[in-house]
């Protein structure tokens, strides 16, 4: 298996932050997030299902990751779980 | 008052690992394990990437092989859930005034079995599916995870499953499905850098 690029890994770890961060409008504007986010978000189909859930979160809940980690070399196979 | 059920997103990967044994799908098991269990699924796929909203009404819907050049192995899966057309009809009220087509032509597709069927394998609980419209912005999808919060607190869980950063599926070689050859774009953009 490749290592993971480095692009990947910043990503996961931004948006990662992000989520727990609750700041979603950087997340929702994912194209103006530079390099990183573009390589890492080639199409939306791939991504947008993520802010479904997110989306979801209620005051005083918690975004957890029960997986994390990027796969040959750059496909995330993070998991988001919110409450 | 009734357990707010979690809303979960899962990066599924390579569409193998549906019927792979590793430390994702293991990682999967423990999740559908230690989550209460829902009473239904709405799975929002993003191989259901069209021109509307839509959600699946089927009593039982199909298992769709959406991908091609994987094994046979892979096309033989199926994941016999039933659907809950009192969810779809539900998921449309809750987005009301959006229109939102109850759809007889769509199944479960890959984005869904492939981590359903680690999560809960014995594929009894009812399972719904959300299309993504194509044609909207960011900031659309955001608000209809919004208006389906509710769900949560009536025993549905919530579930999406995707995985950005797919390039080089097709380039190892273990074949495409058709959404992902679309990160071919993205390698090129990479190798001009």
């Amino acid at each position: 298996m490749p290592d993971p690029y480095d692009w990947a890994v910043r990503f996961e770890k931004d948006a990662k932050e992000m989520m727990v961060a609750g700041e979603y409008k950087p997340l929702i504007e994912y194209e103006k997030l530079g390099p990183e986010a573009l390589l890492s978000i080639p199409t939306p189909d791939h991504y947008l299902p993520m802010l479904y859930v997110i989306a979801t979160k209620q005051q005083g809940e918690i975004i957890t990751f029960p997986i994390e980690g990027v796969d040959g070399g750059s496909i995330s196979m993070l998991s988001v779980q919110v409450g | 008052m009734a357990e707010i059920l979690p809303a979960i997103f899962f990066g599924h990967g390579n569409p193998m690992n549906a019927v792979l044994e590793n430390s994702y799908t293991k990682a999967w098991r423990r999740i559908g394990r230690t989550t209460p269990k829902p009473k239904a699924i709405l799975s929002i796929s993003a191989h259901w990437f069209v021109s509307e909203t839509g959600v699946t009404v089927a009593t039982s819907p199909r298992t769709i092989h959406d991908f091609g050049g994987f094994p046979q192995e892979l096309f033989q899966v199926q994941y016999p859930a039933p659907g809950d057309p009192k969810l779809a009809r539900r998921v449309q009220k809750l987005l009301a005034p959006l229109e939102v087509t109850l759809d007889n032509s769509w199944g479960l597709d890959h984005g869904t079995w492939s981590v359903l069927r680690h999560v809960y394998p014995d594929a009894e609980i009812p399972v719904v599916q959300l299309s993504i419209d194509e044609n909207k912005p960011a900031s659309f999808h955001f608000e209809i995870g919004k208006k389906l919060a509710p769900l949560r607190e009536e025993g549905i869980l919530v579930s999406a499953a995707e995985t950005w950063s797919t390039i080089f599926m097709r380039m190892r070689g273990v074949g495409t499905c058709p959404i992902l050859t679309i990160g071919l774009f993205a390698l090129k953009r990479m190798q001009r850098r």
